[in-house]
């Protein structure tokens, strides 16, 4: 296990982030960790402790049938784009579920 | 396909063309409707610059029909101890000329536009995404979750507008004294108002965003008057060599009942993409002016737009019909047909500058 830094970085067709898990961690409150910046959305999360790969679950919503993506920085090194599982569903939601290499 | 041809000829001769950054409007540009932001598509180089970027000088925005240019901004908040919100600011100047007067003589009609934006968000749908999502599931699980045990992603935001313009232009008065006939006028106008905006992922497998908003504003006839151009011919006789000049000015004016009133505004957008059609969205609307002094008068429309990538925000263009004075309270322009209460609008997105500065 490692510690490391880690910035989320996913584009503005995702109208908003609804659930966040890292690892095994459950991320809340979410906007204590996500912000929306120049047309995305960027969470931040330091000293996380990782082993040899980073698993990422994010619901995100936004409009049916469309794409959104994903960019992770584990310090400052670039994984991605991911993009979502599937696009938006019919419900407005769509998921991240990645293993980033540490 | 002659057919086709004339209805192509038709639309290009005799509709508003504009180039805009929101075209979910209907043909004077208006919408209840504040959810639809600005809208970048985002490529990997934009995902992995984002740490250097530190204002977004957002799109300037060109419209061929008002000679308008327009600058906006637009910031999204998300406190932590505060409810979502976001601010949008835009600035334009235009030019209130038609392009052949503007041509022929230099004689400017000019205006200026500064608009605030601002919305809360009152109430966002939850699921209890903690309870529903064990450790180590599968992609596919989760996503059958998300298909098939959740509710529809919804959320409803208070949204206020504040608009202020200024214009100037000339009037031209035919029963005034020659001297008096140019009334230099300056307009101030404001529009504020306030609504409620509605954005659904799912009604009856359409996406569905809905607008209204209340409020008041100082508005003119500028629209219904008619552009014209004024000639002052001076004649000079040169007595010694017997020689005759004659000097020509040329002055844009423009001639009509200029009036100027308080209205109060209810403004309702009903915008929806149907889950099943292909790029296409529809947006519903009506404009009704209430006043003091007459009966509503109420704008009705309807538009079609066509989108990229199935993007409900994000309409590259789109066809607006607008019929004013629906319900006929207006007297004064009954002598007009039905056709001349029918405007027709295409909108077209741009975006001619969408630049990041570090």
């Amino acid at each position: 296990m490692k510690k490391v830094n880690i910035r989320i970085i996913i584009d503005g067709n995702s109208r908003d982030i609804d659930f966040c898990r890292l690892e095994k961690t459950d991320i809340k409150p979410l906007g204590n960790f996500f912000s929306f910046q120049n047309d995305q959305w960027i969470g931040l999360f330091n000293d996380f402790q990782v082993d040899t790969f980073l698993d990422i679950l994010i619901i995100v919503r936004g409009n049916p049938q469309i794409q959104s993506r994903m960019m992770v920085f584990i310090n400052d090194v670039s994984n991605g784009p991911y993009s979502l599982f599937e696009p938006f569903n019919r419900n407005g939601y769509g998921q991240f579920n990645e293993e980033v290499p540490v | 396909m002659k057919k086709i041809l004339l209805f192509i000829l038709i639309i290009f001769c005799f509709v508003n063309v504009l180039f805009s950054q929101n075209i979910l409007t209907d043909s004077k540009g208006q919408s209840s409707l504040s959810l639809n932001p600005v809208y970048k598509g985002t490529s990997k180089e934009d995902l992995g610059t984002i740490d250097t970027v530190s204002f977004n000088l957002g799109m300037i925005t060109f419209a061929t029909a008002t000679k308008k240019i327009e600058l906006n901004y637009y910031k999204y908040f998300t406190p932590i101890k505060f409810t979502n919100f976001f601010v949008g600011a835009s600035a334009s100047g235009e030019l209130n000329n038609s392009i052949s007067t503007l041509l022929s003589n230099g004689t400017l009609a000019t205006g200026v536009n500064a608009t605030i934006k601002i919305g809360f968000r009152l109430f966002k749908s939850h699921e209890n995404w903690y309870n529903l999502f064990k450790p180590g599931m599968p992609k596919d699980v989760i996503q059958n979750i998300l298909d098939k045990q959740v509710k529809p992603a919804s959320d409803l935001w208070l949204v206020m507008n504040a608009t202020f313009d200024a214009s100037k232009f000339n009037l031209l008065n035919t029963d005034s004294t020659f001297v008096n006939q140019i009334e230099k006028i300056s307009f101030t106008g404001y529009d504020i108002n306030i609504g409620l905006n509605y954005w659904n992922a799912r009604i009856i497998e359409n996406t569905f965003l809905f607008g209204t908003t209340f409020g008041i504003k100082r508005t003119n006839n500028f629209d219904d008057l008619i552009e014209s151009t004024k000639e002052d011919v001076r004649t000079i006789k040169d007595s010694t060599s017997n020689t005759v000049s004659t000097i020509t000015s040329k002055q844009t004016v423009f001639t009509g009942n200029y009036k100027e009133n308080i209205v109060f505004p209810l403004n309702v957008d009903l915008y929806f993409v149907p889950h099943h059609l292909q790029n296409l969205g529809f947006l519903v609307y009506s404009r009704t002016n209430f006043a003091k002094s007459a009966m509503p008068l109420t704008k009705l429309g309807f538009g079609v737009f066509f989108l990229k990538n199935q993007n409900a925000f994000n309409p590259l263009a789109g066809l607006t019909f607008d019929y004013a004075d629906a319900f006929n309270v207006d007297n004064t322009n009954d002598t007009k047909s039905n056709l001349n209460k029918i405007s027709i609008s295409l909108t077209i997105r741009v975006n001619v500058v969408n630049s990041a500065k570090k």
